[in-house]
């Protein structure tokens, strides 16, 4: 069981690692948002979802989830590399887009895709599924977050609103752009219950993930699960270090999956834990 | 009948099993002054009464429309759905690509009934098509007010508009031609003149034709759809007739109609041509009757 996350969660990182290297090179020419070090959210819903019945709505940075609910997501994003790209019918990585999967929408614009998801959610209550809302600590700042919130408390549909905080918003921290969000009060304040997920606690998130994706499904009511995240690597520029995690990221290796000098990277605590 | 309670029963009889409708109001007080009366008798349909999040009524509309079932958003009027523009272009235009053949119509009303202030300027639907590449229309008179909620069930995203001024009014032409994809709408035929009415300036153009002698005569055409209108059908009545009267109270700063006007210099300088349109000045800032004044005609 827990291999089978781990093996997610390199999957995922063995995707991002390579077309990271194709994204120093140059070859990809199209912005992709990386997520290396959010790999294990990412095979934590995997890992608790059904697949053909729940739905997952994701956001521009969305390669740790692509890179896990694709069919064949290597094929997908090597498809970005060819030098006919022009000419392929593709919606790009920020608007993923795959016919017949479980990604049923993927949003470009900070904060679109909870209303999306609000409606998704209402189609999948008859059918016990769920959906799955992903964020970050800046779209939760968008005013379409409290309304998405709001309504789906109303319609009582079964959605987890998963906010992965990273801390940043671009180049800019939490605290270099806003007062402090009490994401546990605001969900409260609103009747829906509310979970935070520190990120070394790998054995209590992945039961308290399972509980929540329980209740969700049997409840039928909405969620939010803050993923505290650290997003790993640099990018360069001017031979300065600018902590901004557009890709392509100056990342060094350890191995093939593990980050060097990143002691705390979660691929190389998991594997500990396992 | 009125234009309102045609609407109405046209709808109540035109909505799709499984459809979800939802909006403000629409089951409370007015029922957005009538738009939604009797909306509980329609069989297997829900009915959500909602929260005041436009926005967000616009994602979860489209959140619907993808998840296949036909969403319906009744809303009080159109600059509301200013605050969902990002849906309709950024989530709508992801939905595009995929075909999907569910449908998401949102009606509401053109406020063009006066003394609005600055929400009277946004009587420009054409704006809207044009950044959605929806499918927008004005509804004006029953026959294309049927004709135009049937084509619904063509899937898609829909914006149908009503004129908040002229929906508690009787008009009942009848429609000698119907466009099939509900673009315009002919209503008269004849020799003398052309008359091609944009959306809801077809109410006093109507009132002008029906007291006077003069234009019993003529060739008159409703344009339903803002944008995407095939002009190529009015210029065989505007050669016919030489006589061509335009009307729009729209104040869109995008005009089919000059589209027509320039296709018709092109063709024949001496086709005479009046124009009735709204001027650009900022008198409908503040609050005034905001009336379509056709004058000298």
């Amino acid at each position: 069981m827990k291999n089978k996350l781990y093996n997610l969660v390199l999957k995922s990182r063995k995707l991002q690692i390579k077309v990271n290297n194709y994204l120093i090179n140059k070859k990809i020419k199209i912005p992709i948002h990386l997520g290396i070090g959010h790999e294990y959210v990412a095979a934590l819903v995997k890992y608790n979802f059904v697949d053909k019945k729940d739905k997952i709505i994701l956001t521009h940075r969305n390669i740790h989830y692509t890179s896990l609910f694709s069919k064949s997501p290597e094929k997908n994003y090597l498809k970005f590399i060819n030098k006919n790209i022009d000419k392929i019918k593709s919606f790009g990585s920020m608007n993923y887009y795959e016919k017949n999967s479980d990604i049923a929408y993927t949003s470009s614009v900070l904060g679109n895709n909870f209303s999306v998801a609000c409606g998704v959610a209402k189609s999948l209550k008859t059918k016990n599924g769920i959906t799955i809302c992903t964020a970050g600590d800046g779209a939760i700042e968008e005013g379409s977050f409290y309304e998405s919130l709001l309504f789906s408390k109303y319609l009582n549909i079964p959605i987890i609103f998963l906010v992965e905080n990273n801390n940043w918003s671009m180049a800019t921290t939490i605290k270099q752009r806003r007062s402090d969000i009490k994401l546990n009060k605001l969900a409260a304040s609103l009747g829906v219950k509310y979970y935070y997920f520190k990120r070394l606690e790998i054995r209590k998130n992945f039961n308290m993930y399972q509980k929540v994706v329980k209740e969700c499904r049997k409840q039928k009511k909405p969620f939010v699960c803050e993923f505290e995240v650290k997003t790993e690597g640099n990018y360069i520029k001017d031979g300065k270090k600018v902590r901004y995690h557009h890709g392509p990221m100056k990342i060094e290796m350890k191995d093939s999956v593990i980050l060097k000098n990143y002691k705390d990277d979660l691929i190389f605590k998991i594997k500990k834990y396992i | 009948m009125r234009i309102i309670d045609i609407f109405n029963s046209t709808l109540c009889k035109t909505i799709k099993k499984q459809s979800i409708l939802f909006g403000q109001n629409i089951t409370t007080g007015s029922r957005i002054a009538g738009m939604t009366n009797n909306i509980e008798n329609i069989k297997d349909v829900e009915i959500l009464n909602t929260q005041n999040s436009e926005s967000s009524l616009m994602g979860f509309g489209l959140g619907l429309m993808l998840s296949k079932i036909n969403a319906y958003y009744f809303a009080k009027q159109l600059d509301f759905i200013l605050l969902g523009l990002d849906h309709i272009v950024n989530t709508f235009n992801y939905l595009v690509i995929q075909k999907i053949k569910h449908s998401f119509t949102i009606v509401t009303y053109i406020v063009d009934s006066g003394y609005e202030g600055p929400q009277s300027r946004f009587n420009c639907l054409a704006e809207f098509a044009s950044m959605s590449k929806a499918k927008c229309k004005y509804l004006v008179f029953p026959e294309d007010i049927k004709y135009n909620l049937k084509y619904i069930s063509k899937g898609g995203l829909n914006i149908m508009c009503l004129s908040q001024k002229y929906c508690r009014e009787n008009y009942n032409p009848k429609a000698l031609f119907k466009e099939k994809n509900g673009d315009f709408f002919q209503y008269l035929s004849g020799k003398d003149y052309t008359f091609i009415a944009m959306g809801f300036a077809a109410y006093e153009v109507y009132k002008i034709i029906l007291k006077k002698k003069k234009y019993q005569n003529i060739d008159f055409f409703v344009v339903a759809n803002p944008v995407n209108t095939n002009i190529k059908f009015f210029l065989k009545s505007v050669l016919k007739t030489k006589n061509v009267y335009l009307f729009d109270q729209s104040k869109s700063m995008l005009k089919t109609l000059i589209k027509l006007e320039n296709s018709i210099k092109s063709i024949n300088k001496n086709i005479k041509i009046k124009k009735f349109y709204r001027s650009d000045s900022l008198e409908d800032l503040y609050v005034n009757s905001d009336e379509y004044k056709i004058r000298n005609l």
